[in-house]
């Protein structure tokens, strides 16, 4: 298991942490088999539970690669501003966005994968991880 | 055949949408099944940007606090690799699998659907019945309240296609059944945690035709792929099994990968591919699975068709005359199994050293081609041994409980297999033979050839298991030279002169009477085999 953590930043609207930015957030398989990239909703001046309901704030990506140049989908998700509920009762407030990937059954031909944060319209703050597990 | 092709899943927390892709391009013509558990299905969407969007399977809004539930499917997918998008009806944890399946109708594939909630550890869907005239394809997903437990499908015929539990945020599963008679079913899911609310949908799709042409994923499951590294030479990608045919994704190079004994996998071939076996540049190894669950290598070399399109290169295991199952060998096999009356499926094979054994267990049905069958006995020892490797005479016959028959040993000798005639074997009339148990127990052929005289009717040359007391045997056999009473009978007898003289309509032919004895065999030797019965009530001395 490998977890980079990225502290508390802030992101421009439409910004973009890639492996450019954060070297970790791209690795070689090896014997990998999950991905995991999550980022904390409220921290900093700008929380994404402060941002517009309803509108996409963030989206996390995690793409793989055979040769490392060519990237493909894995998956993805959209994160709305807002105060967003994890369950059915609506009482568990989520403090997170985060995906989770299980890649290694379905692609064993992935060697490398890398994880992307994208900002939305607004400038906001995060702090999280990506672990490969 | 139909069944599915390749799949992905994941999980998202607070998202208001989430992608999964597909692997590889998908078959134009399949149908992609997704499903999605979230608090919020209800008013879902799923689309993909080469198919756009899908048709609604079933979306179960819960009567419990399970996760609502929703399969959703497209027909007849384009040719590509779709990025599939879920859109739930409101944000929030997200779990969804995606599968391609191969089989279901190209239009209006959808047949019955239904959904089931229930309190406790385990989950049963309701029964269904389903209508399509080829089969169908049973698709099944479930949700959960509690989340990070181990979820798991145990349903006779099911598979699990997307597995993604435990997980923190949502537990999902995608299963699956091919029908092949369409019918009524009910599937079950059982959690490892403690009893929770749980919810499981179910959507069937009509079959195309029976069978199909790809590959079951039961197959898939063993081979396993190796890309090119950046030198060129092929190295070992992983070593768990396919979810997928392994397919070409530009640069890479496939090469048979094995599991060795320990369990890790290794390069057969350490090179690129020399060859390619398939159209598709793709080598595919063979690996099955022993009695210990090791898997040995089938054939290290290339193979030429994928096992899955020919079957009569299957590796069969086969259990040796010390009861350890070994390989039969790398080539193809000489015979089709079997279908024994107790249900296993059996079948000889050629081993390393040309000798067949039984393979007790072939879940593989190629076609019967009972002509070349080779026939297995066991000797007196009780060790099986090929009586010929050629064509059989003539075909098996089905006893009640076991496959009997009687075939010539390698020295001309006929000797019978273990199991016990149950039924006279009337329909392998022309080259039975008689066994006589002799003194210490052991059967002993009476002749291959029947003997002048012999007592059997209307020229068949009928089986005769004579157990006789040792003390007699001589007597016996002297008997058995001459006609018995009832021989001169002629087969055109009518029905009254049989009645009249105690025999039952048609006995004559197998030389038998009401009593169960068998005609012209002295008072103090007992019958056994054909109708006659030695074992219980029924045993009865000849009189």
């Amino acid at each position: 298991m490998g977890t980079t953590n990225f502290g508390l930043t802030t992101l421009p609207a439409n910004a973009v942490i890639d492996d450019t930015v954060l070297p970790a957030l791209k690795v070689s398989v090896g014997s990998f088999t999950t991905f995991h990239l999550t980022a904390a909703r409220n921290v900093g001046a700008n929380p994404l539970d402060g941002l517009p309901a309803g509108v996409v704030a963030i989206q996390l990506v995690a793409e793989w690669s055979i040769d490392g140049v060519a990237w493909q989908d894995g998956m993805s998700a959209s994160f709305p501003g807002g105060v967003v509920f994890q369950d059915k009762a609506q009482t568990i407030r989520a403090e997170t966005v985060e995906i989770d990937w299980p890649f290694g059954a379905d692609f064993p031909a992935a060697q490398f994968l890398r994880g992307r944060v994208v900002n939305g319209p607004n400038q906001c703050t995060v702090s999280g991880s990506v672990t490969f597990s | 055949m139909a069944g599915p092709i390749q799949g992905n899943k994941g999980t998202a927390v607070g998202a208001s949408s989430m992608t999964l892709a597909l692997p590889g391009s998908v078959t134009a013509g399949n149908l992609i099944a997704a499903s999605m558990q979230s608090p919020n299905t209800v008013g879902g969407t799923v689309s993909d940007g080469i198919n756009g969007s899908y048709s609604t399977g079933l979306i179960h809004g819960t009567t419990n606090t399970a996760d609502d539930n929703g399969i959703w499917f497209k027909a007849n997918a384009a040719s590509g690799t779709p990025t599939l998008t879920f859109t739930p009806g409101g944000a929030g944890n997200i779990g969804a699998c995606v599968e391609e399946y191969n089989g279901p109708l190209t239009v209006s594939p959808l047949d019955v659907t239904g959904a089931t909630d229930a309190t406790g550890t385990t989950i049963t869907s309701g029964s269904l019945t389903t209508t399509g005239a080829n089969g169908s394809l049973l698709v099944a997903s479930i949700s959960t309240t509690t989340k990070s437990t181990t979820l798991s499908n145990t349903t006779s015929g099911w598979t699990v296609d997307q597995n993604n539990t435990p997980n923190a945020t949502e537990d999902a599963v995608i299963a699956s059944r091919v029908q092949a008679t369409s019918g009524a079913f009910t599937t079950t899911f059982g959690t490892s945690g403690a009893s929770q609310q749980m919810s499981v949908v179910v959507v069937t799709f009509k079959l195309q035709a029976a069978g199909g042409a790809t590959a079951p994923k039961s197959a898939r499951t063993r081979l396993v792929r190796t890309p090119s590294t950046p030198r060129g030479r092929a190295a070992l990608a992983k070593a768990g099994p396919l979810p997928a045919p392994p397919r070409i994704l530009r640069t890479e190079k496939l090469v048979p990968v094995v599991r060795a004994p320990r369990g890790h996998g290794q390069v057969a071939q350490p090179g690129p591919l020399a060859l390619p076996s398939t159209p598709a540049r793709e080598k595919l190894i063979r690996t099955t699975s022993t009695p210990k669950g090791r898997a040995p290598v089938a054939k290290p070399g290339p193979v030429a068709l994928p096992p899955t399109t020919a079957k009569e290169r299957l590796v069969a295991l086969i259990r040796t005359p010390r009861g350890r199952a070994g390989r039969a060998g790398p080539g193809p096999l000489a015979q089709p199994p079997i279908l024994t009356s107790n249900g296993l499926l059996v079948r000889t094979v050629p081993t390393p050293r040309g000798r067949s054994f039984l393979a007790p267990k072939i879940s593989a049905l190629p076609v019967a081609a009972m002509t070349s069958l080779v026939a297995l006995i066991r000797a007196p020892r009780g060790r099986a041994q090929v009586a010929k490797t050629g064509p059989l005479a003539q075909p098996p016959v089905i006893a009640s409980t076991s496959l009997v028959r009687t075939v010539p040993t390698p020295r001309g000798r006929a000797v019978r297999i273990a199991a016990p005639l149950v039924l006279a074997p009337i329909q392998a009339a022309t080259s039975l033979v008689r066994v006589v148990v002799g003194s210490r127990g052991r059967g002993r052929v009476a002749g291959a050839a029947p003997p002048p005289g012999r007592p059997t009717i209307a020229r068949t040359r009928l089986v005769r298991v004579v157990r006789v007391v040792v003390s007699r045997a001589r007597r016996i056999a002297a008997v058995l030279t001459a006609p018995p009473p009832g021989v001169a009978e002629r087969p055109s007898a009518s029905r009254a002169t049989a009645l009249k003289a105690g025999r039952r309509p048609g006995a004559a032919q197998r030389g038998l009477r009401d009593d169960n004895t068998v005609a012209g065999v002295r008072p103090d030797a007992t019958v056994s085999g054909s109708r006659a019965n030695t074992r219980g009530a029924n045993r009865r001395d000849v009189s």
